[in-house]
C-alpha cells in the first residue's frame, strides 16, 4: 500500500493555546498511501495537533514539512490549497445551503468539477443534491465533508474522529470508504473506535498529555488492539 | 448556483430550462421608463430612486451578502459625490470623465480601507466605518474648506458639459442616463449574485472557518466585497453631484447612515432587486410622509419594524415568496385536474 515516500513530516512541534502549552516535542511522519491514526485519551493533543498541521492553529516551536516544503508559516487556506484538506470534528457545514451547492463551493475551490468519484464513494450524496445540508444526519454530513474535501484530489487528508456520535452502522460503511479512499488518498485520521482502528490503520501513534507515547507499526500489534492502554 | 448535475457525468451543468431571470434589469429600466410617463411630475424623484439603487446595491453587497453592517456608507457616498464635484469645479467638464474620476477614488478607497477594515469582526466594522464618515465630514467641512468652501459647498451646474448623443443636463435624458447605468450595474450585480462570486461571498458570511478548510481565503474575499461596495457608493455619489449640480457636507453625515442600512432592510438583504425596492419604499415613504409632518423619520422607523417583524425578508422577498406560493398553487391545481381527467 505504501511506496515509503514521506508525505508529511512533523518536527518536534510545540504548539500552545496562548500561554498554555498543549503539544510538546511532537515528532511524527506519514508516508504516502498510509492510512495513519492518531490515539489518545481527550485532551491528549491530537485535534490541537492536527489543527496546527492544517494551519488553524500556529506553531510555538518545530516545523512542519508537507512534499519537502517548510508549510509553518503558511495560511491555513493555503494549506487547503497545497494538498491537505480538514475535516474538523464538528462535522459543520454550510447549513442553510443544499449539499448541491455545497459540492459547488468546493468545486469553485479546488476547481475540480467532477463529482463522480464522490458519488462513487457516497452514492447516497447523488439522491439528496437538492437537500439542505442542514438537514442532514451525522453520518450524511461526514459523507458530504469527505465528499466536498475529496474535490480537487487532495494528497493527504486529515480527519478528526470522524465516527463520532455515529450509528454503528454508519461506522461500519464508512470503514469500508476509507479503504476505498486510501487507495488513492494518503488517510491521517484521529479515533477513539478500537475495531475502526484495527480495521484500516496502517500505523498508529498514540498521544499522551501533549506528547507522542508511542508508535505501533505491526499489523499483528494494531490487530490485537495494542494501543488500547492509551485510551 | 443554477447549474445542475448531469445523471451521467456527476459534473454541473448548466440548467436545461429556460432561464428568464436575464430579462429582469431589462423590465426594471422598462418599469422605470413607463412610471416616468405614468407620473411625469415625478421625473427626479424617479432619477434619485435610481441613483439611492446603485447605493443601496452597495451597502446589500456588505450586509446581505457579507453580513457586514457600516455606518460609514454616507462617507463613500460623499467621496464620490465630492470627486466629481472637484472634477467639475478645477479640472474639466465632461460628466464621464467625473464619473469614471470617482470611480477610480472608489478603488483607491478600497485600496486603502478594505484590507485594514475588513480584518476587524462586525461590531468594529460598523463602528470604525462610522468614525471613518466622521472624519470625512471634518475634512471637507474645515480641513479642507479652501478648495470644498465648508458648509456652502461646490456649485458647479453650469460646468456640466453636454455630452455628445445625450445632454444629461436635461433632467429627462439625465433620467435615461441613470436608468441605462442601473440597467448594466443590475446586469453585473444579478450575474455576480448567481456567479461563484456570490456563492463564496454567501458561504463567507454563513461560515468563513469552514471556507479556510476549503482552501479559500474569507479575508481576501471580503475585501472584494467591500471594493464593491464602495465603488457602487462612489458611483451613486457622481450622478448624485450631477443631479442636483452641488454638493455640501451634509450627504456625508454620520446620521444618514441609518437610511441606507434600512433602504436595504425594506428591499430584502442579500438579493439582487432587493434594493430597487428598498430605494422605492424608503424615499417615497420620504417623500409622502415629509409632505405632511417634519419628523418624517417617525413615520420610516415604525414602518422599518413592522417590515422587520413581519416581514423580514423585505419587499422584494415578500414579493417573492407570494410569487412562489402563488406558483405553486397553479401547479398543484393544475396536477389534481390532470388526475382527476385520469381517473
Amino acid at each position: 500500500m505504501t511506496d515509503n515516500e514521506i508525505l508529511l513530516e512533523a518536527k518536534n512541534l510545540d504548539i500552545s493555546y496562548g500561554n498554555l502549552a498543549v503539544v510538546f516535542d511532537v515528532s511524527l511522519f506519514i508516508r504516502k498511501g498510509e492510512v495513519v491514526v492518531l490515539v489518545g485519551r481527550n485532551g491528549a493533543g491530537k485535534t490541537t495537533l492536527l489543527r496546527s498541521i492544517a494551519g488553524f492553529l500556529p506553531k510555538r516551536g518545530g516545523t512542519v514539512l508537507f512534499k519537502g516544503e517548510n508549510i509553518n508559516t503558511k495560511e491555513a487556506y493555503k494549506i487547503a490549497q497545497s494538498g491537505i484538506k480538514y475535516i474538523h470534528q464538528d462535522k459543520q457545514v454550510f447549513s442553510d445551503l443544499t449539499i448541491k451547492e455545497n459540492l459547488e463551493l468546493s468545486s469553485y475551490a479546488s476547481k475540480d468539477y467532477d463529482w463522480e468519484p464522490v458519488f462513487s464513494f457516497f452514492p447516497k450524496l447523488k439522491t439528496l443534491l437538492a437537500r439542505k445540508a442542514g438537514a442532514l444526519s451525522g453520518g450524511e454530513r461526514q459523507m458530504l465533508l469527505m465528499g466536498m474535501s475529496l474535490l480537487g484530489k487532495p494528497d493527504l487528508l486529515l480527519l478528526d474522529e470522524p465516527t463520532e456520535g455515529l450509528a454503528p452502522h454508519v461506522i461500519t460503511d464508512l470503514q469500508s470508504v476509507f479503504k476505498e479512499v486510501s487507495k488513492t488518498t494518503t488517510l491521517c485520521i484521529i479515533e477513539q473506535n478500537l475495531p475502526l482502528v484495527a480495521g484500516i490503520a496502517d500505523r498508529v501513534y498514540c498521544m499522551r498529555e501533549g506528547k507522542i507515547a508511542a508508535e505501533i507499526t505491526e499489523h499483528s500489534d494494531i490487530v490485537g488492539l495494542a494501543f488500547e492502554k492509551y485510551l | 448556483m443554477d447549474s445542475s448535475t448531469d445523471k451521467g457525468s456527476g459534473t454541473p451543468k448548466p440548467s436545461r430550462s429556460l432561464d428568464l431571470g436575464f430579462l429582469g434589469p431589462l423590465a426594471v429600466a422598462g418599469g422605470l421608463i413607463a412610471l416616468r410617463f405614468i407620473f411625469p411630475d415625478k421625473l427626479s424623484f424617479f432619477t434619485e430612486v435610481c441613483i439611492y439603487t446603485l447605493y443601496v446595491m452597495g451597502n446589500n453587497v456588505l450586509m446581505g451578502y457579507l453580513g457586514y453592517a457600516s455606518f460609514g456608507q454616507p462617507f463613500y457616498l460623499s467621496a464620490g459625490a465630492y470627486s466629481a464635484a472637484f472634477f467639475f469645479s478645477y479640472i474639466g467638464s465632461n460628466p464621464l470623465l467625473a464619473i469614471l474620476m470617482s470611480l477610480l477614488v472608489g478603488l483607491v478607497l478600497s485600496g486603502i480601507f478594505g484590507p485594514i477594515f475588513m480584518r476587524l469582526k462586525g461590531n468594529y466594522f460598523t463602528l470604525v466605518n462610522a468614525a471613518l464618515c466622521a472624519i470625512g465630514i471634518f475634512t471637507v467641512e474645515k480641513l479642507l474648506i479652501g478648495i470644498t468652501n465648508g458648509n456652502d459647498g461646490l456649485w458647479f451646474r453650469a460646468k456640466i458639459a453636454k455630452l455628445p448623443i445625450l445632454d444629461i443636463r436635461l433632467t429627462q435624458n439625465l433620467f435615461l442616463f441613470v436608468v441605462i447605468l442601473l440597467t448594466i450595474v443590475l446586469f453585473l450585480y444579478r450575474w455576480m449574485d448567481k456567479s461563484a462570486l456570490g456563492a463564496v461571498f454567501r458561504a463567507t458570511k454563513i461560515n468563513s472557518r469552514k471556507m479556510r478548510f476549503l482552501g479559500f481565503n474569507p479575508y481576501g474575499i471580503r475585501i472584494i466585497g467591500f471594493t464593491i461596495a464602495t465603488t457602487l457608493s462612489t458611483l451613486a455619489g457622481s450622478l448624485y453631484a450631477i443631479n442636483f449640480g452641488f454638493v455640501n457636507p451634509n450627504l456625508g453625515e454620520n446620521s444618514r447612515a441609518v437610511e441606507v442600512l434600512i433602504a436595504t432592510l425594506l428591499g430584502g438583504v442579500g438579493t439582487v432587486y432587493g434594493p430597487l425596492f428598498g430605494a422605492f419604499g424608503f424615499l417615497g415613504i420620504k417623500d409622502i410622509v415629509s409632505r405632511f409632518m417634519s419628523r418624517w423619520e417617525f413615520v420610516v422607523g415604525i414602518i422599518t419594524i413592522l417590515v422587520l417583524f413581519f416581514f423580514s425578508k423585505g419587499i422584494w422577498g415578500f414579493f417573492n415568496l407570494s410569487g412562489t406560493n402563488v406558483k405553486n398553487r397553479i401547479k398543484s391545481l393544475f396536477k389534481a385536474q390532470s388526475t382527476g381527467k385520469e381517473n
